[in-house]
């Protein structure tokens, strides 16, 4: 980390760290969603469907994976500097992509049975 | 709190004698001394039980993350590994996945080193920096991101 600013409290910097280590995780679960969406037997669902499914979940986990370091870097500098944190503007686009995706498959499981 | 950070935690845990202490689990005003010095040492402090008090449950929690994150990398780089060389029959569809799992291995192997650290600099109120950990994970999970993202594409 550049040294400026204050070191703030450790209890900061491990909430940021394990935040950064949540964001990674996400990610990883995203991808795996992705992968077995797009491992499915053909005839599951429509292909091109659980392509597209698994391709919303892998954007997904790529936009959280690359976010996730700059966005700890960039929290621990307002940290440093007692700034206010930064916004999480793609938040809704987490929250809203995975709702998406899960009541698509849902209503497809419910269909094919 | 580290000393000369002037910050305390949010809140400041209470101690066993009914006052409140810093987040180190020394005392909150700065002028009553630096964490580590002679007068500082609390002495109702038990035999065996970390001397920052509070944040030694804040560096568990980290420590658990940690291998949480390692465990989820070597894992699903193997799992990732296992699907794309069985479902697309090449070497290379499989080796980012492989990549990450070294990668998750290595943050694994590296867990105790880290949280050994961790700690001794906490006690002496150094700064904490785990950026090359922090980077070792997150080019693991890139790797599985690059990875999936293939084999999504690429699937028959």
């Amino acid at each position: 980390m550049p040294v400026e600013g204050k070191e703030p409290d450790p209890r900061f910097t491990l909430a940021n760290e394990r935040t950064f280590l949540t964001w990674l995780s996400t990610s990883l679960a995203l991808s795996a969603g992705g992968v077995a969406m797009a491992a499915l037997p053909r005839d599951v669902f429509v292909p091109w469907v659980r392509t597209a499914l698994a391709v919303v979940l892998v954007v997904l986990s790529g936009l959280a994976a690359a976010l996730a370091y700059p966005r700890w870097r960039q929290v621990q500098r307002a940290l440093r500097q007692e700034k206010p944190l930064p916004r999480l503007a793609l938040a809704p686009v987490f929250g809203y992509g995975v709702a998406a995706v899960a009541v698509l498959a849902l209503i497809l499981i419910v269909l094919s049975g | 709190m580290i000393p000369g950070s002037g910050r305390d935690g949010p809140g400041g845990a209470p101690d066993r004698t009914g006052g409140v202490r810093g987040p180190g689990g020394g005392p909150r005003n700065p002028a009553d001394g630096a964490r580590g010095s002679a007068g500082e040492q609390p002495e109702e402090e038990a035999e065996g039980t970390a001397p920052w008090g509070a944040e030694g449950l804040h560096s568990e929690r980290t420590l658990l993350a940690w291998i949480r994150t390692g465990t989820a990398l070597a894992a699903g780089g193997l799992g990732g590994a296992g699907v794309a060389a069985r479902h697309m029959g090449s070497g290379p569809a499989a080796l980012p996945f492989v990549l990450a799992a070294l990668c998750g291995a290595v943050l694994l192997a590296r867990t105790h080193l880290r949280h050994r650290r961790l700690e001794s600099a906490l006690h002496e109120g150094k700064p904490l920096d785990v950026r090359a950990d922090a980077l070792l994970a997150w080019l693991g999970v890139l790797a599985v991101v690059a990875g999936a993202a293939a084999f999504v594409l690429a699937a028959p």
